[in-house]
């Protein structure tokens, strides 16, 4: 039948079917405790304290990494995971608006917390830890820990004033929500922040939050973007190594969560719901996610910064391109190859990779606005593509207008502008709107370098309300209806350049 | 008003000119002619530094166009070129075309480039095409706006390089009669082209090129009526050749016969001329007392239709032909049903029968 050297192969298929089949018809049962985690599939933050605890504790399991709070929620709430491991503190605030969810352990490990530093300081963290005594001596911190934790406080109190000096730049977690830190009317709110804000003023220096996933703190700090870790990590071994952190702040209380029906004895779950917010009207859900503090403010907030950057990248990408293709056309077999190199490299590695390199390699120790930075990084990637785009389209302008040109008596300048690009021009504008559109929907990454556009903004929202549905929809309908607004104004430009006999063919909206 | 000497052009290893020197002064029309591949349209795109030689020395007036010094878009503004394959600029119409040059390089005003653009379109019978573009025209009609585009420059010369072999036949004749009336104005022009009728009629000398020089020049009378070289007189009667090398008794008729075959489809021979060539062939070989050294040559004259079948087989002197030879006379007999003529030689150790083939009617 089969020959022998494809049985392995067929063997290992036939493994791997089996494999997927039996993770998928994986029966959820009912979960008791800490015991029952041993298999389970286990929600948590990429980067976070339970990453390090579960893998130690339950080597078992399959670990589901999300990059915030809200995605573990999610991830819960919809069956995806069998549990999640998350903050105590996070999990009184989640219950608010996932109801669904159950506390299946209240506390699977404690562990203390502390801001980090990076491990050469020797100024910043003694002046935190004096500024931490401090405020416990006069009995501040307990008033904070009593507003935040107790009483649910979510808007920051009055706090001192700023100082003068150069401003103190601190690392922050957004998406980690409330009491920790979250967004409301368009600013930054939560335990963290009040610290973080009475600390800066302690030095009397002016304070800039840098809101960054927790998986992207560490680095932020060793390249030199913040100078501190404002928001409270737990101090495990493995970030020891890395930071200093500063004396406990807090201990960190892990606990266990579950859908309540998969918890044993609950009531049978006659009530429960695939998803937490789809129980409330519709018209409360959609008030709930945009117009509740201030919401749509954040999402306008994005679009602009969306548009910043997709138009900045553009104009940059374009004329970059069209450098980088004049030297990929040079007669210099140097520019030749540089370009060629050049446009290798961008093309080859991920948008999102060439952002991270900019962020945290080159610029580390510069003070760029990350709007620029992302600008930056997407207009060099655009350009890569866009140098081939017109090359190609130089070069299938055919040779003889060129030479009919010159043999017109104008100089090969000239008679390339008037007479080949012009051709090639109108020729790039059909590819050129697709790049353009692709550009303008990949800056939904940048909110991996702290810049808070549309994406990031549908983010925070999600950390707040724990409703999938209708921040990700806002955000979808409004990509398209901007790249649908791109394409029908490029598509207008490519209509004026073309001779009114070709136009049928055009697929431009009457 | 051009003055060439010593003009080399190589491609790599490929020498196309080798040394063309040549004088081509105002009011001339000359047409070069020749076999494809002999560096016609390369001397021509030489004329206007389309090509840069490799040697030699090209004066246009008393610039020397390879100087340098010399502003060459500054000279070629005074010399038009036409093209074969019109390379008409595609985004623009056909005004557009004609103007571009006069405004952006004569510092012309826009309104006094159209209304002569429209004056040279009416010359070239295209006045309702202005608005149009190139991609909206014939062949013909393209040609004809490019030469009113290089008409727009003023030009002192035009350079046609093959303006007709990318015409459907039937659109020839609207861009001859164009350069044709180009000529009875008294414009300088050089030619490279293919019909032989027209470089006869308009020309004033005609210039034969043939491997990578100029071979022979004159009138169009002596160049078309009584060539002297035998080169230009082959390609003046357009004869066509065929060798045939049999070195074995043992040869392959079948062979050599689609050999034949292919040559008479090619060259489109009268099918009758083809099967008599067949025939002729397969009685010579039959009537060698030998096959070991055979060599058959055809020529086919396309001008006058006479096709020559030179049969030369070394061997002991003897005309397999000569009637009581004590050959085959009915071979004989059929052979000389078949020719118009039949000669014999002696040529060193070779028996040479010269056969004109009878015209097919």
């Amino acid at each position: 039948m089969l020959s022998s050297p494809l049985r392995p192969a067929v063997h290992l298929l036939l493994a791997a079917l089996l494999l997927v089949a039996g993770v998928g018809a994986a029966e959820p049962g009912t979960l008791r405790g800490l015991d029952d985690l041993t298999r389970a599939r286990i929600a948590l933050v990429a980067g976070s304290s339970h990453d390090e605890h579960v893998a130690r504790r339950y080597p078992q399991a399959q670990v589901l990494q999300f990059k915030a709070t809200p995605d573990v929620v999610l991830a819960v709430s919809t069956g995806k995971a069998d549990v999640a491991f998350l903050a105590l503190e996070s999990v009184r605030e989640i219950a608010r608006t996932t109801p669904n969810l159950a506390i299946l352990v209240p506390e699977a490990y404690r562990s203390p917390m502390g801001a980090a530093f990076r491990p050469d300081d020797t100024t910043l963290r003694p002046a935190y830890n004096a500024f931490v005594r401090g405020l416990r001596e006069s009995g501040v911190y307990e008033a904070m820990q009593q507003r935040w934790f107790k009483e649910g406080a979510r808007d920051l109190p009055p706090l001192p004033p700023r100082g003068q000096g150069p401003v103190l730049r601190l690392g922050i977690t957004a998406s980690k929500g409330l009491p920790w830190t979250g967004v409301r009317n368009g600013a930054f709110t939560g335990f963290e922040v009040e610290l973080a804000e009475r600390f800066a003023a302690s030095l009397g220096r002016p304070l800039e939050l840098v809101d960054l996933d927790v998986s992207g703190q560490i680095a932020a700090l060793a390249s030199g973007r913040i100078e501190a870790i404002a928001c409270l990590l737990v101090m495990t071994e493995e970030r020891r190594k890395r930071v200093a952190f500063s004396d406990e702040l807090i201990a960190f209380v892990a606990c266990v969560v579950t859908r309540q029906d998969r918890i044993a004895g609950a009531a049978p779950a006659a009530t429960a719901t695939p998803t937490p917010e789809a129980g409330l009207p519709l018209g409360q859900r959609i008030r709930a996610n945009l117009v509740d503090e201030g919401r749509y403010r954040l999402i306008l907030e994005g679009l602009f910064v969306t548009c910043v950057i997709s138009v900045l990248a553009t104009l940059f990408g374009t004329v970059f391109g069209g450098v980088v293709c004049a030297g990929r056309m040079s007669p210099r077999p140097l520019l030749r190859q540089a370009a060629a190199v050049y446009i290798w490299c961008l093309r080859g590695v991920p948008v999102l990779v060439v952002l991270m390199i900019i962020y945290y390699v080159l610029f580390a120790s510069f003070h760029v606005s990350p709007i620029l930075v992302a600008a930056v990084a997407f207009g060099l990637n655009a350009a890569a593509y866009i140098a081939e785009m017109l090359r190609s389209a130089i070069q299938s302008v055919d040779r003889g207008q060129l030479e009919a040109g010159v043999a017109g008596g104008f100089t090969r300048a000239q008679a390339f502008r008037l007479i080949v690009l012009p051709q090639a021009l109108r020729q790039v504008l059909p590819v050129y709107k697709g790049e353009v559109i692709s550009l303008f929907k990949m800056t939904s990454v940048v909110g991996y370098i702290a810049v808070q556009e549309i994406t990031k903004a549908g983010d925070i929202i999600r950390s707040r309300t724990f409703d999938a549905f209708i921040p990700l929809l806002v955000t979808a309908a409004i990509y398209l209806v901007l790249a649908w607004l791109i394409a029908w104004a490029l598509e207008r430009v490519e209509l004026r350049v073309t001779p009114p006999h070709q136009r049928q063919g055009t697929g431009a909206a009457p | 008003m051009i003055t060439v000497r010593g003009l080399r052009k190589r491609f790599g290893h490929l020498e196309v000119l080798k040394g063309v020197n040549c004088e081509i002064r105002k009011g001339e029309v000359i047409s070069l002619i020749g076999p494809s591949g002999t560096g016609k349209s390369v001397f021509l795109r030489c004329l206007n530094l389309l090509e840069r030689p490799t040697a030699g020395e090209i004066l246009i007036g008393d610039q020397p166009l390879l100087d340098p010094a010399t502003d060459v878009p500054a000279l070629r503004r005074r010399m038009g070129m036409v093209f074969q394959h019109f390379n008409l600029y595609a985004h623009l119409t056909v005004l557009g075309n004609i103007t571009l040059g006069p405004v952006r390089l004569l510092g012309r005003e826009p309104a006094a480039a159209i209304a002569r653009a429209r004056e040279l379109l009416a010359l070239v019978g295209l006045a309702h095409k202005a608005e149009a573009y190139p991609d909206q025209l014939s062949g013909g009609q393209k040609q004809r706006v490019a030469i009113a585009r290089c008409l727009a420059m003023d030009p002192e010369i035009i350079l046609f390089d093959e303006p007709t072999s990318a015409l459907d036949p039937t659109m020839v004749s609207e861009v001859l009669a164009v350069i044709r009336n180009l000529a009875r104005h008294g414009m300088t022009m050089v030619i490279v082209t293919h019909e032989m009728a027209f470089a006869e009629a308009i020309s004033t000398r005609v210039f034969y090129m043939d491997g990578g020089e100029i071979h022979e020049e004159g009138p169009p009378a002596v160049i078309f009526g009584e060539p002297r070289r035998p080169l230009t007189q082959a390609f003046i009667r357009r004869i066509r050749r065929l060798t045939l090398q049999i070195t074995d008794d043992a040869y392959d008729l079948y062979a050599l016969n689609a050999e034949i075959e292919r040559f008479g489809a090619r060259h489109v021979l009268p099918p009758r001329t083809t099967e008599d060539l067949l025939s002729l062939v397969e009685e010579l070989l039959a009537l060698q007392p030998s096959r070991a050294d055979v060599r058959l040559e055809l020529a086919y004259a396309e001008r006058d239709g006479r096709v020559e079948l030179v049969c030369s087989a070394r061997g002991e002197p003897t005309d397999v032909l000569a009637p009581g030879s004590g050959a085959d006379d009915l071979a004989i007999r059929l052979i000389r049903g078949r020719t118009e003529e039949v000669r014999y030689a002696r040529e060193g150790e070779r028996n040479v029968n010269t056969l004109l083939v009878r015209a097919a009617r």
